[in-house]
């Protein structure tokens, strides 16, 4: 018959004192995840922003970078961010949606088209894909022109690049945001 | 022998897939493979398009990389209900996955292409899920559209 041992077993607690201390670590915490997450939505903003500018077909008229300018980060609560606000966007940038999914939006019957010009104002030569549309208020006139859109765009999905390539940093930048407080210990 | 690359051969595994399906289930969906043909195709037409592609090194001490491609399924369809029927059905369709084949043309034939299985394609997230609507002023073309967004990778 095997023979009873008995241990004695102590349980220290070295680095948390009591109660306080734990709120304290959490509250810590809770905060370098706010940053993060703060952090993390101005980089997904700064992506969009690329993958627009990098997919342009024509370079940009006047404002510049019209829509990239109107995508900013929303903060929705402590620990919630979202990147562009539709509400603003439909207002200040209303194509931003038929940009990303592609598609042709036809004139109403009663609009006579968009004025503006192409490029300098000369008339755009066959072929000569590319040229910048600067829109122009008042009048039509020399130069100025009513442009009718009459063909369909491709989506540069923007928004899913932008979803696909956070999905797939997200993991990352966690990784290393833990691995920099752990040696900044 | 011309052999088509990684993201071809995803496409192409997805086309085949895709049609696969649609010739056993459905009947007149058109799938196609560029934008272009998709707005010539006579609707419903699943056009298929391999968006984007994110790469990282897959391990230490290898030069292998682990990389996610972005697909998206643009459903043009001729009503609502269709659009909504079709979405559904791809979806679950694609959810578990699919044959990866590595594409060649055979000598002397740039209008055929050879499948040979390589792996799969392995659904990993779906980003989107939805109709697109431009509002009240919308072209015929852009009637009824749906569009799902998913990732994969080759397993």
């Amino acid at each position: 018959m095997a023979k009873r041992q008995t241990f004695t077993v102590t349980v220290k607690r070295t680095s948390i004192k009591g109660p306080e201390d734990l709120m304290l670590e959490m509250i810590t915490a809770s905060q370098h995840i706010s940053e993060g997450l703060n952090d993390m939505a101005h980089l997904v903003r700064d992506k969009m922003r690329q993958t627009i500018n990098s997919n342009k077909r024509r370079p940009d008229s006047s404002p510049k970078g019209w829509l990239e300018k109107h995508i900013e980060v929303n903060t929705l609560g402590l620990m919630s961010y979202g990147i562009g606000n539709k509400t603003i966007l439909n207002v200040s940038a209303p194509y931003w949606r038929v940009l990303n999914d592609g598609g042709y939006i036809p004139l109403s019957t009663t609009e006579k088209g968009v004025l503006g010009f192409f490029g300098d104002g000369a008339p755009p030569k066959k072929g000569g894909d590319g040229q910048a549309w600067t829109y122009t208020t008042g009048g039509y006139g020399p130069g100025i022109y009513y442009m009718k859109p009459s063909k369909a765009i491709k989506g540069i999905r923007y928004i899913e690049k932008t979803q696909h390539w956070l999905a797939f940093n997200w993991k990352l930048f966690w990784d290393n945001r833990l691995n920099r407080l752990k040696w900044a210990k | 022998m011309a052999q088509l690359r990684l993201k071809r051969n995803i496409q192409h595994s997805t086309y085949d897939f895709i049609t696969a399906k649609f010739d056993a289930q459905w009947t007149g969906i058109n799938v196609v493979l560029t934008w272009e043909d998709a707005m010539q195709a006579e609707k419903p037409v699943v056009c298929i398009l391999l968006e984007s592609t994110e790469s990282k090194g897959k391990e230490l001490g290898s030069n292998n990389l682990f990389e996610t491609h972005l697909i998206i399924l643009d459903i043009y369809a001729k009503s609502r209900g269709q659009a909504m029927d079709l979405a559904d059905y791809i979806k679950n369709e694609i959810k578990n996955g699919y044959v990866y084949n590595l594409y060649s043309h055979p000598p002397g034939s740039f209008e055929s292409l050879d499948a040979t299985p390589d792996g799969r394609v392995k659904t990993l997230k779906f980003l989107r899920d939805e109709s697109i609507d431009f509002g009240d002023n919308t072209d015929e073309r852009d009637k009824w559209r749906h569009t799902i967004a998913y990732t994969v990778r080759v397993t």
